[in-house]
């Protein structure tokens, strides 16, 4: 709560909850049922997600930790893609340094679609980056420490290369492609008897542990 | 032109053997005993469950089961004046995570570009929120009670939807008597046999939705009557005059289309349960060729006429293959 305090920069006040959301993620103390919920209002607030990244590299300045600006990186870099419609493949943005103090978000109509899209895609990036660790290595919320390599993406992305083909096609291209049409049925068809997230969990789940 | 796959039609033998094959689970989780219930409830029990999906807040673990491919799940549903928001991450394996809100869907997969969807036109036709019809589905599927089970510690209905051919999968509901919600999940195959199973292994019901503050009820509780979507044949005629199906399998019809700020064509062809999605594109070389699967979804590409026509749905392959066999260019 007291980096909060000294983090909070902005005039603009935070009801009790939304303070406790933050903490519970930026802490790393919550179950992993109050850190999933926590994790699901975040995502899906683009001005509590970007506070949430400032406190975590605040966090890491304060306790003298190494910077990783790949981690920041890898969200402007999806999110930029997502702008320009980049190919699949295509090199993003070079690790330049990324400064510390984020453009102002701004209040988005509910009709930008792609833009909240991207403001999601790179929050949930952001998860996988920062978040997934303590859920597989049961560590702390803010460790361990993001890959070396600034240019390159996570090891946890990179390790996926199996995962990565799994529709078996053998171009990475294909297959991206493959997985937004599937997003796409899936979002239009729902599955027949069930909506809501469940017939997800063969966009999600396939490619687990064997 | 090729003939499309032609349906294995099954005796009432076959029928009376698959009931006794969906009825005893290989988890043995099913307990045996399906007289008491009338078949009519069926119907009632799986209309409760599309309902209860939009009625009740509720957080849990899933495991999710393919072959050898075990994944655990971490899904929080939540809904906050009639829009549901809601979250579904892999605790297992490579990344992945997906997150919906009213505005939209966004998935992160291991391959690292996210993809972000928006939902359909409400007057789109699509079919995301409409409940299952069962006059519809009767020429396609037997729906019948298949007795009680207990999942993750909570009591449940198993309702089986039993294909009447070879053309489409079968279903296995574990429904939560308590509140309609889908503890289990399985996709059966023409033998019987599981291909996927989704499964609670912990729930925690939230409590109820909140009433909608505005008087607009959802797509789901309007009346078939009410519901702006355009009709089938109205939908059929317009796609003639561009792309359309030769024919169609049996029990499938097209149910709705839309075409993209990009100009990609989607048009949906359903039988009232299973559904599978033909995306029309200018061809760009970078679309698939020939057919893939992933789970139980089933895929097939080619070029028709310049364009980039791939199908998606969770159909066998053989059905997916006869559809695109089909696909007819504009006239």
């Amino acid at each position: 709560m007291r980096l909060l305090t000294i983090a909070d920069d902005q005039a603009t006040a935070m009801t009790d909850d939304r303070r406790q959301r933050l903490s519970t993620l930026v802490d790393g103390e919550g179950s992993p049922t109050e850190l999933q919920a926590a994790l699901a209002e975040t995502l899906l607030d683009p001005e509590l997600e970007a506070r949430w990244e400032r406190y975590l590299t605040i966090g890491r300045v304060l306790r003298a930790e190494r910077l990783q600006p790949s981690g920041r990186a890898v969200a402007a870099r999806i999110a930029a893609r997502l702008a320009e419609e980049a190919p699949a493949g295509s090199s993003g943005p070079a690790a330049a340094p990324i400064p510390l103090r984020r453009p102002s978000r701004r209040r988005r109509p509910a009709a930008a679609g792609p833009i909240l899209g991207a403001a999601l895609a790179a929050g949930l990036a952001l998860v996988a980056v920062v978040v997934a660790p303590r859920f597989v290595d049961s560590g702390s919320l803010m460790g361990p420490a993001l890959v070396e390599a600034p240019a390159t993406l996570p090891s946890r992305f990179a390790d996926a290369s199996e995962a990565s083909d799994r529709w078996s096609v053998g171009e990475p291209t294909v297959a991206s492609k493959l997985n937004e049409l599937l997003v796409s049925h899936r979002e239009r068809a729902g599955a027949g008897a069930l909506s809501g997230l469940i017939p997800y969990a063969t966009v999600v789940g396939y490619g687990g542990s064997r | 032109m090729a003939a499309p796959a032609k349906p294995v039609r099954r005796t009432s033998d076959w029928i009376a053997a698959c009931l006794l094959a969906f009825a005893v689970a290989p988890a043995s989780d099913a307990r045996a005993g399906y007289a008491d219930t009338p078949p009519s409830d069926a119907g009632a029990v799986l209309s409760r469950m599309a309902a209860a999906m939009q009625r009740w807040e509720y957080e849990g673990t899933l495991v999710y089961l393919h072959g050898h491919h075990l994944t655990t799940l971490r899904i929080v549903h939540r809904i906050d004046d009639g829009e549901s928001r809601e979250s579904l991450l892999a605790l297992s394996g490579p990344i992945r995570a997906v997150a919906r809100n009213g505005r939209g869907v966004t998935c992160v997969l291991p391959d690292a570009h996210p993809i972000s969807v928006e939902p359909p036109h409400p007057h789109s036709g699509m079919l995301r929120e409409a409940p299952l019809d069962a006059e519809r589905l009767a020429p396609s599927y037997l729906i019948h009670p298949l007795g009680d089970a207990r999942i993750a510690g909570r009591d449940a209905d198993v309702i089986g939807v039993i294909p009447r051919d070879n053309l489409r999968y079968g279903y296995r509901f574990y429904v939560d008597q308590a509140t309609g919600l889908p503890l289990k999940t399985d996709l059966m195959d023409r033998s019987s046999t599981p291909i996927e199973q989704v499964m609670f292994t912990e729930l925690e019901v939230i409590g109820e939705a909140q009433p909608l503050r505005s008087a607009v009820a959802s797509p789901a509780e309007q009346p078939e009557s009410d519901r702006p979507r355009p009709k089938a044949a109205e939908i059929a005629a317009e796609t003639s005059e561009r792309w359309h199906f030769a024919r169609l399998p049996r029990g499938f019809r097209v149910v709705a289309g839309e075409q993209d700020a990009k100009g990609r064509r989607h048009i949906m062809i359903s039988d009232g349960l299973a559904s599978v999605s033909v995306y029309i594109e200018p061809d760009r070389g970078d679309g698939l060729q020939g057919a893939t699967r992933l789970g139980a979804v089933h895929a097939a590409g080619r070029v028709i006429d310049d364009h980039q026509v791939t199908a998606v749905g969770e159909v066998p392959a053989e059905t997916i293959a006869s559809i695109l066999s089909e696909l007819r260019p504009p006239l």
